[in-house]
């Protein structure tokens, strides 16, 4: 089997090459190919912690080529993968024990709001409490269900809703100083 | 109720908001040494790098299936070693000795012709 591949190679044809050779050299091309975006979804989860989001790569690589085998053919690569990054993202929020469901943490919100006044809608939503950002950053950006994000936290899909209410309105809340300027 | 669900409906993103979600950055470089940190994590996990073709299970296996025919092989040949050969029928013997005596003759004769023949 030779170890040099066509830069147009398919996913699945590097994924064979991984679970049947260990070919590192797939490895590299799979990891260049979609390790930007996993790790975004990471960083986001992770309320922009680098060391966490390192790790989490690290941990969904891992876990990725552990569960070759499990994946779905008609499973896109790139999005099982984020898939994977978002749920360790999620076991390393939940081991640091800052994923809270209950009560408002918007009250926590408007005594930080002067301090933190001036955001981008970056900043806005990683400096939002973990539970929040963690169902903001699945249903607004990665696409999840509240079904899906309600399976994957262990919460139920009127939980999910209700947070994504509360993250909205606190991202508007962080932004508000801004667009108020701006206008 | 009814209230609750306005509420829901203007909390949902305005075109202009969902614009800037859908504008955000989708794809986040990490650091270069992580590459090479998660090559050396699934290396020592012998999930990368050169493998051999059989697994650990399977050479088992295979050693588990090598002894079962070795010990098989062995109970084989002690019981053959160990069988008594069958009684012959009286009259079988008496056919075995004839022959018996009449290759006997024949090869003294042999050994006669040999004499001779030197």
């Amino acid at each position: 089997m030779s170890n040099h591949f066509d830069p147009s190679v398919t996913d699945d044809d590097l994924v064979r090459a991984v679970r049947r050779d260990g070919s590192e050299r797939a490895f590299g091309m799979l990891y260049d190919r979609h390790t930007p975006r996993a790790y975004q979804t990471a960083w986001r989860i992770l309320g922009g912690s680098q060391a966490d989001a390192d790790d989490a790569l690290q941990e969904t690589w891992i876990r990725a080529i552990d569960s070759l085998d499990t994946r779905r053919a008609d499973a896109e690569f790139g999005a099982w993968l984020r898939g994977i990054a978002a749920h360790v993202a999620v076991d390393i929020v939940r081991r640091h024990q800052r994923l809270v469901f209950d009560g408002d943490a918007d009250l926590a919100l408007d005594d930080a709001e002067d301090a933190i006044a001036r955001l981008d809608l970056e900043s806005a939503i990683t400096s939002l409490p973990p539970g929040y950002r963690t169902v903001l950053v699945l249903h607004d950006i990665e696409g999840f269900t509240h079904e899906e994000i309600a399976e994957q936290l262990g919460i139920t899909a009127g939980t999910s809703k209700g947070q994504l209410f509360k993250a909205r309105r606190a991202v508007r809340a962080r932004l508000r100083p801004r667009i108020e300027e701006t206008t | 109720m009814h209230d609750d669900q306005r509420s829901f409906d203007e909390n949902e993103w305005t075109a202009e908001e969902r614009a800037s979600l859908a504008a955000l950055s989708a794809d986040r470089t990490p650091p270069s040494a992580l590459k090479q940190r998660t090559v050396h994590a699934l290396r020592d996990r012998g999930q990368l790098g050169k493998r051999s073709r059989f697994s650990t299970p399977m050479i088992l296996g295979l050693l588990l299936a090598a002894s079962v025919v070795f010990v098989a092989g062995a109970l084989v040949g002690y019981v053959a070693a160990n069988r008594r050969p069958p009684a012959m029928p009286e009259r079988a013997v008496a056919v075995t000795r004839s022959v018996a005596q009449l290759d006997s003759a024949d090869s003294a004769a042999q050994r006669t012709r040999h004499v001779v023949w030197y």
